[in-house]
């Protein structure tokens, strides 16, 4: 392993913005207000599968101060997705702005606009709407099975990319491989396995609605303050489907208050914009904590099946895991979660001689599903180490000798990275660094794993331990582009403009410690600006695992880049050559002489051969290095009431260099904590009718402190040669860790395999009386 | 109507509207810390204290709050002198998107003002009305903790 | 956002109880009574024109006598608990124990004593351990209920009679002990299932056990049967598969999306039992 000797990365720096957060001082898009600001409110479906034959907003209209509605006889019919992804995008164009068929409990009718929030909601109570009720459906097999109603009829719904997409069967992707004899090693195998799993709907509850507030510059052009982990997606989007060039619209990201991939999807920007085109005032659209479970996005619910075959030396021989996803109403991310679910899970056990992947995303009357931090990697994973689980008992095994035996190394690959891409055909990769070994040592040893495990305990309390291996990735391959500028200033300060998006992880700081880094220059010097279409150069957006990796780079590459003009001027003004010169301590030093970053700025800003140095830079990968990371949890199952307490959770996570540990530990943690919310009780309590009985945070539970157990993380160094500073990704990884290591805990304590989340206390009962 | 009470130590009269939640009518005012995360009183970004106590000021009518005294995070600390534990909440990365952060800060000031040397537990249970998405509240603790640590050794200093 | 009451037109703050039934009398369908508010969040009152609010009545008051806690019915739950702090006998640690378990601490320290009777329900966690104490309401301020018989007539038949809660009584004579225990998905979760069950022994009387469970039922429910069985019972562990069986005879669960009633029936009476438990092992301490 690499090692360096740095400064600013790889130390716990304050996180840049955390002080002014703390203060509550005005940063996010609500906490901005305008002159004349009208207030806007979605009118959303109450029936899951309808026609609309016929819409009256005159009632509506009449009120006084409502401004204007938008219905579907007054807004743009254009097919688009509202998925901010690259273009051309993956997921289908399926969506219009608002169409004359309602596809789930939730979707867009209708928007007003109104001198106040109380009014346009008394407008929409007034907008007279007449539905013609159609057949709908709620399960994934019945919408794919032949006679199912046809959720999206309509001929404009298509594919923009060569997939297979056939909604006339409510067919929203299919993808699928196979390398090897799957059924030759099935048919003649001792030991195989076969299991269904099955992972459930569930909400983001980022603390923040989702909110844009459009309004026309001075000079007529369309600005959208907006929470947004995509402001390049949404500026095109927009411009899409408003029909204006992406040049007469600015998209502004302010901070964010939380986004996990809820915000990676562009669903108000265009109707706040529209609006304000339309009145010419500044108009504020934000949903209410119910719309924000019914009408935006949720994570996939999956139904996995998962066959294994295994030798008498404990090795995997064969993998074949086939899944189908309900996408909802409409297929926003329905691909590439789908291929997700493969990619970022069967390389983890490499050894095999065959592996199939096969999945089918199917449209239905529910929610809409979208990118949700793990992105199909949270389903495949439980699927995957539960399996391993059953496999290493079945063999006798401990079930960490048995994950030794399989999994992925560094200098070696899997024939999935090759066959799985997002929409396109995948690329190969070999893996340059990997500590999960050490992950799964380590983290073993803070468990008490060899104390703990397997001790069959009797009694109405029993503790287990159960463990996961995981897997993610950094940014998408050949897709995802993030650049990066940064010009000096007079005291030697630097703005750092970037693309890239902070949701609240505390990529700003991340980005300024790498050009801090470059620059020998401590992170107060250091100015970030993210991210405004305008002002920062291009950046695909905050997902994917991408920022630190890929942003990263940029910056890096940038203020190298920077960092060449320094030394040129430098060189100059204490006559050494460039090459020589060393960045340091806000100077630039040969071993003789040297000169600070300010008096070169000045020179150049004022004095001589006038010039701004400035640096640019973009960083576009070839691969996706994937993090690593090894769970475990400590549970205690009360057979009588069914009730799973969390007692201790360890994640031992190799993200490469952990350029800010403490940052690092804070997406650990909270993605664990999300994870066993979305294991024990984050549920979707859906009735016959497809509509969510449970859309506040009174009936739907998310953690709280007091739920909350003692959570231990461990960074474990490596180091990723591809990365800025052997970085590599940590954000998404650790939410898929819970869902299976739980499980398998619970098996390790009472017995009984989970395999259909989430666990709640009632199911655990069940499960316990029926063995 | 008017109503008259203490806000950040300032005697203030306002004109609400009589069913005007208290945080609309303090964000209509620039009060932009008190943030709306559910209306329903579950997620906490919008907790003030309220004589000292916090509360959900998406479930308070404005007219409540008559004759008493609110503090909003615009009263704790100051830009260029902020609070021991708006400090230690930054120093433990127990900021991350900072949404939920402002109604962290009102519930521990008030743990604290009571309970100067808090247990975990003390914590745990002082918070349970403050949803974070983001944390895991593992550092929030931890900041609420050595900030009590601090305070204390302030006080006795 | 939207307000809270998008209709009201009046903030009527009665500084006495006279006033305030004056109002009420005169008050229209969409007048209602204001306590902590927080029933506002999820019940939404969109068509209420007039709010009478109850915090300058002096209803705040905290009296812990020889005989009895007062709580008056303006004084919150998060206050109460702060006062309820310092006294260690069985019905103040009742008491202590489901407030502490009652929705969260900004949402305790609204919610008031008369609102959580006003508007009891299947969420409500205070009222079953009062119910497992000698409880009487005090309703305008001079009229007395046995908080079980206000439970079973409900609060709305009572209430349209006469008012107002004003105060509640428990009595805190003879040697109590209790315990309250609660189950939802999580630990703030509204109660699934919710019991307390209470011990007193009074010089010269037989001791007295009372049960009382809520969550599955709509309005806090005692179980005399239980209390039957829990008297007849020797001292040692329940036997719950005929608790089980006793439960299931007296109680129907209402539906409720989180789980089946089977499950809530078990768990309601797993509760009542570690109730039991409890109560027996502090009696041995």
């Amino acid at each position: 392993m690499k090692t360096h000797d740095t400064k600013v990365v790889g130390h716990s720096v304050l996180k840049i913005d955390a002080l002014g957060l703390a203060m509550g001082r005005a940063s996010f898009t609500d906490d901005f207000t305008l002159p004349d600001m009208l207030h806007a409110r979605l009118l959303t479906s109450s029936l899951a599968h309808a026609r609309i034959k016929a819409i009256d907003a005159n009632d509506a209209l009449s009120l006084p101060g409502v401004a204007y509605i938008l219905t579907p006889e007054n807004s743009p019919r254009v097919f688009h997705t509202t998925a901010g992804q690259g273009f051309p995008e993956p997921s289908p164009y399926d969506s219009v702005m608002f169409d004359w068929k309602v596809r789930h409990v939730g979707d867009k009718v209708a928007a007003v606009a109104a001198v106040t929030e109380d009014i346009a909601e008394e407008a929409l109570r007034r907008i007279r709407v007449e539905y013609e009720p159609l057949e709908a459906v709620f399960d994934v097999e019945r919408a794919l099975a032949p006679g199912a109603p046809v959720i999206h009829d309509e001929a404009e719904a298509r594919a923009v990319i060569p997939v297979t997409y056939e909604p006339k069967r409510n067919l929203a992707a299919e993808v699928s491989f196979s390398v090897g004899p799957v059924d030759e090693l099935w048919e003649r195998s001792e030991l195989r396995f076969n299991g269904e799993y099955g992972v459930h709907r569930a909400s983001h509850c980022a603390i923040e609605p989702h909110i844009a507030i459009a309004y026309l510059d001075a000079d007529a052009r369309l600005i959208i303050r907006s929470a947004t982990q995509v402001p390049f997606h949404a500026r095109r989007i927009v411009a899409q489907v408003l029909g204006i060039p992406a040049g007469r619209i600015r998209v502004i990201k302010p901070r964010l208050g939380g986004a996990f991939g809820g915000k990676q999807e562009v669903i108000l920007e265009q109707i706040a914009g529209l609006l304000c085109l339309r009145t010419g005032k500044p108009v504020r659209l934000r949903m209410t904590r119910e719309e924000v479970f019914l009408t935006s996005r949720t994570r996939h619910g999956q139904r996995l099946r998962l066959r294994s075959t295994v030798n008498q030396e404990g090795r995997v021989t064969m993998l074949d895991l086939s899944t189908v996803l309900d996408t909802g109403g409409y297929g926003s991310h329905g691909l590439t979660v789908a291929t997700n679910t493969g990619s970022k899970v069967l390389p983890l056990v490499n050894r095999t001689e065959a592996v199939r992947f096969s999945a089918k995303t199917a449209y239905t009357n529910l929610p809409v599903a979208g990118a949700y931090r793990g992105y199909g990697a949270t389903q495949g994973s439980f699927a995957l180490n539960v399996q391993m689980d059953e496999m290493a008992r079945a063999l006798g095994m401990d079930v960490l000798d048995f994950w030794k035996r399989n999994h992925i190394r560094q200098g070696e690959s899997s024939p999935v990275f090759q066959a799985l891409g997002e929409g396109t055909e995948g690329v190969p990769m070999t893996i340059q660094s990997c500590g999960l070994e050490a992950c799964l040592e380590q983290g073993a040893c803070a468990i008490g794993w060899a104390q703990k495990h397997g001790k069959n305990q009797k009694g109405r309390f029993a503790r287990g331990v159960g463990m996961a291996a995981l897997m993610q990735g950094s940014s998408i391959p050949r897709i995802d582009m993030a650049a990066a500028s940064i010009k000096l200033n007079d005291d030697g300060s630097v703005n750092l403009l970037v693309g890239a998006t902070d949701l609240g992880t505390g990529s700003d700081t991340v980005l300024a410690q790498i050009a801090a880094e470059v620059l020998g220059i401590p992170i107060d010097k250091v100015i970030v600006y993210s991210s405004d279409t305008d002002l920062t150069p291009f950046d695909t957006g905050a997902y994917a695992s991408s920022t630190t990796y890929l942003s990263g780079e940029a910056v890096r590459r940038a203020a190298e880049d920077l960092g060449r003009g320094v030394r040129r001027v430098a060189g100059k003004m204490i006559g050494e050559d460039p090459a020589t010169l060393v960045l340091e301590d806000g100077n630039v030093k040969s071993p003789r002489s040297e000169t600070s970053l300010g008096d070169v700025a000045l020179r150049t800003l004022y004095q001589e051969e006038q010039e701004q140095l400035m640096g640019t830079a973009s960083a576009y990968s070839e691969q996706s290095p994937p993090p690593f990371s090894a769970h475990f949890v400590e549970v205690e199952v009360d057979r009588l009431t069914g009730r799973i307490a969390i007692i201790e959770y360890v994640a031992a996570v190799d993200c490469g260099v952990a350029i800010n540990p403490v940052l690092a530990e804070g997406q650990t943690e909270g993605a664990v904590i999300n994870g066993i919310g979305y294991a024990l009780f984050e549920e979707y309590l859906m009735d016959s009718n497809g509509k969510m009985r449970n859309p506040n945070f009174i009936a739907y539970r998310i953690p709280t402190t007091r739920d909350f157990p003692n959570i231990t993380t461990i960074l474990v160094p490596t180091y990723e040669p591809s990365g800025p500073y052997g970085a590599k990704s940590i954000s998404e990884i650790s939410i898929n860790g819970p869902l299976p290591a739980i499980s398998n805990a619970v098996f390790d304590a009472v017995g009984i395999r989970l395999r259909h989340a989430p666990f709640t206390s009632d199911r655990v009962w069940s499960a316990l009386r029926s063995i | 109507m008017n109503v008259c009470f203490t806000l950040n130590n300032a005697p203030t009269e306002l004109d609400v509207g009589p069913g005007e939640r208290l945080v609309d009518v303090l964000r209509a005012r620039g009060y932009m810390g008190t943030k709306y995360g559910c209306g329903t009183g579950e997620c906490g970004a919008c907790v003030v204290l309220l004589d000292g106590e916090p509360v959900n000021s998406c479930l308070v009518l404005a007219p409540r709050v008559e004759g008493k005294e609110v503090i909003t995070i615009e009263g704790v600390g100051s830009p260029l002198q902020p609070h021991i534990l708006q400090e230690e909440f930054s120093k433990a990365g127990a900021v991350q998107c900072g949404y939920c952060t402002p109604g962290m800060i009102l519930s521990s000031l008030a743990l604290l003002a009571r309970n100067p040397n808090p247990t975990r537990e003390d914590v745990l249970r002082a918070l349970d009305g403050n949803l974070c998405r983001c944390t895991g509240y593992v550092k929030v603790v931890d900041a609420i903790l050595s900030a009590a640590a601090r305070m204390r050794e302030r006080k006795e200093s | 956002m939207a307000k809270l009451l998008p209709r009201l037109e009046y903030y009527h703050r009665p500084r006495t109880i006279e006033g305030a039934k004056k109002l009420l009398r005169q008050g229209k369908r969409t007048t209602m009574i204001l306590g902590g508010g927080v029933s506002l969040g999820m019940i939404p009152r969109k068509q209420i024109t007039d709010v009478i609010a109850t915090e300058k009545l002096n209803l705040d008051y905290f009296i812990a006598g020889e005989e009895l806690i007062q709580l008056g019915a303006g004084l919150s739950l998060g206050s109460a608990a702060r006062q309820l702090e310092p006294h260690d006998d069985g019905a103040a640690r009742l008491i202590m124990e489901a407030i502490s378990r009652t929705a969260t601490t900004p949402l305790r320290n609204l919610m008031t004593i008369g609102g959580v009777l006003a508007g009891v329900g299947p969420w409500s966690d205070l009222p079953v351990a009062l119910l497992a104490l000698h409880t009487t309401l005090v309703i305008d301020g001079d009229q007395k209920i046995e908080l079980e018989r206000f439970l079973l007539e409900g609060p709305a038949k009572v209430l349209s009679r006469s008012g107002l809660v004003t105060e509640v009584q428990v009595q805190r004579t003879g040697e109590i002990s209790g315990s309250f225990m609660k189950f939802g998905r999580n630990t703030t979760d509204l109660a699934m299932a919710s019991a307390a069950v209470s011990r007193r022994h009074s010089p010269g009387y037989d001791a007295e056990i009372r049960v009382a469970v809520g969550g599955l039922v709509a309005r806090p429910k005692r179980l005399a049967d239980v209390e039957e069985f829990f008297l007849s019972e020797r001292q040692g562990e329940v036997d719950r598969s005929s608790l089980l069986d006793l439960v299931s005879k007296t109680v129907t669960p209402r539906p409720d999306p989180r789980a089946e009633k089977e499950y809530r029936l078990n768990l309601v009476t797993q509760l009542i039992a570690d109730c039991w438990e409890d109560l027996l092992e502090e009696g041995q301490r």
